[in-house]
């Protein structure tokens, strides 16, 4: 019974292993052109098709485009350039803020 | 009924047709969507309908098809039947952070279908707009011929406001004003329109009503 507990303690340490996981990265994208809701759709539609890509948020008052990239998933911003771009706008900046590390394990 | 008379009316029978097949609620002037977006729209009068779809491979070019019906009801001149290829093109696009500016070429060529016979008809035309979140404006010119037809000509101005701002995911509303000139036009060489425009998310609908009280509904959706 002892020996059952510490092996299976032992495969949990081993499967939580020590490197450390992430949460999904926010990356902010200041955008040019977006006046229309309607035809800004395609930010939206371009974005959604990244499987990189959890979550998009546009914000039309304050020119912003909001990714939520899925746990440790990766958007390039050559990535980001393209699809806005492929979506008739153009990109002014780009900031990245990255979620809630949760290393588990040392 | 004397030859120059039949091509007149039919002259302008082709005309009125083109133009309701050339006009396009979207809020920017031409069909052209994101890259792998497509467009379907269309606009109805009570003697006319138009529906276009169109596909775009890259951001600033897009391939479509065009229908129309009108039915031009009359002794002299019977309903007719319009199929079009059409292409547009983006020539130049200005993006500021508070407005965004477009240029568009376009152009076609079909069939036209009357009761006596099927002729080969083209267009071209060339349109702007440059619109912020609270004024839209757009001009347009446009010429039409056909080995038939008379050619025509047609100027087209719109001005908009919007009389409120919303987020992105609300319903969003536009007062728009449209004068049309065509001096070829048979009747009503002039016209002068309000129309209300409506979208959310990917929907748009215009309600119109010209000076002589012909309602219009036109709508699109892109995907």
């Amino acid at each position: 019974m002892k020996r059952i507990f510490l092996t299976l303690t032992t495969t949990m340490m081993f499967l939580t292993s020590a490197t450390p996981t992430f949460a999904g990265e926010k990356v902010e994208v200041k955008v040019k052109g977006m006046v229309c809701s309607f035809c800004a759709q395609g930010i939206k539609k371009k974005f959604s098709t990244q499987d990189a890509v959890s979550k998009v948020e546009v914000n039309l008052d304050d020119k912003w485009v909001k990714l939520e990239l899925g746990d440790n998933k990766v958007l390039s911003d050559e990535q980001i350039r393209t699809s806005i771009k492929d979506a008739g706008y153009e990109v002014v900046s780009i900031e990245r803020r990255s979620g809630p590390s949760a290393a588990q394990g040392n | 009924m004397s030859r120059l008379r039949f091509t007149t009316r039919a002259g302008f029978a082709l005309f009125a047709l083109a133009t309701s097949i050339l006009h396009t609620p979207a809020s920017r002037a031409g069909p052209i969507s994101y890259e792998g977006g497509w467009i379907f729209s269309t606009r109805n009068q009570p003697d006319s309908i138009n529906w276009q779809v169109s596909y775009s491979p890259k951001p600033w070019l897009s391939f479509g098809v065009d229908y129309a019906y009108d039915k031009m009801a009359g002794p002299d001149v019977a309903p007719k039947n319009y199929g079009l290829l059409r292409g547009n093109l983006l020539l130049k696009r200005w993006n500021e952070m508070e407005s965004q500016g477009n240029i568009y070429l376009y152009g076609g060529a079909g069939g036209l279908k009357t009761s006596d016979a099927t002729t080969l008809a083209w267009l071209g035309g060339i349109e702007a707009d440059w619109e912020t979140r609270e004024i839209y404006t757009s001009v347009k010119a446009q010429y039409l011929d056909s080995e038939t037809f008379d050619p025509s000509t047609m100027y087209q101005a719109r001005f908009g406001v919007a009389p409120y701002l919303t987020t992105f995911e609300n319903l969003h509303t536009w007062v728009i004003l449209e004068v049309q000139y065509s001096p070829e036009a048979f009747d009503e060489q002039l016209k002068v329109s309000p129309v209300m425009r409506f979208y959310i998310d990917n929907v748009l609908w215009e309600l119109g009503v010209s000076a002589r009280g012909t309602w219009s509904f036109n709508t699109m959706v892109h995907f």
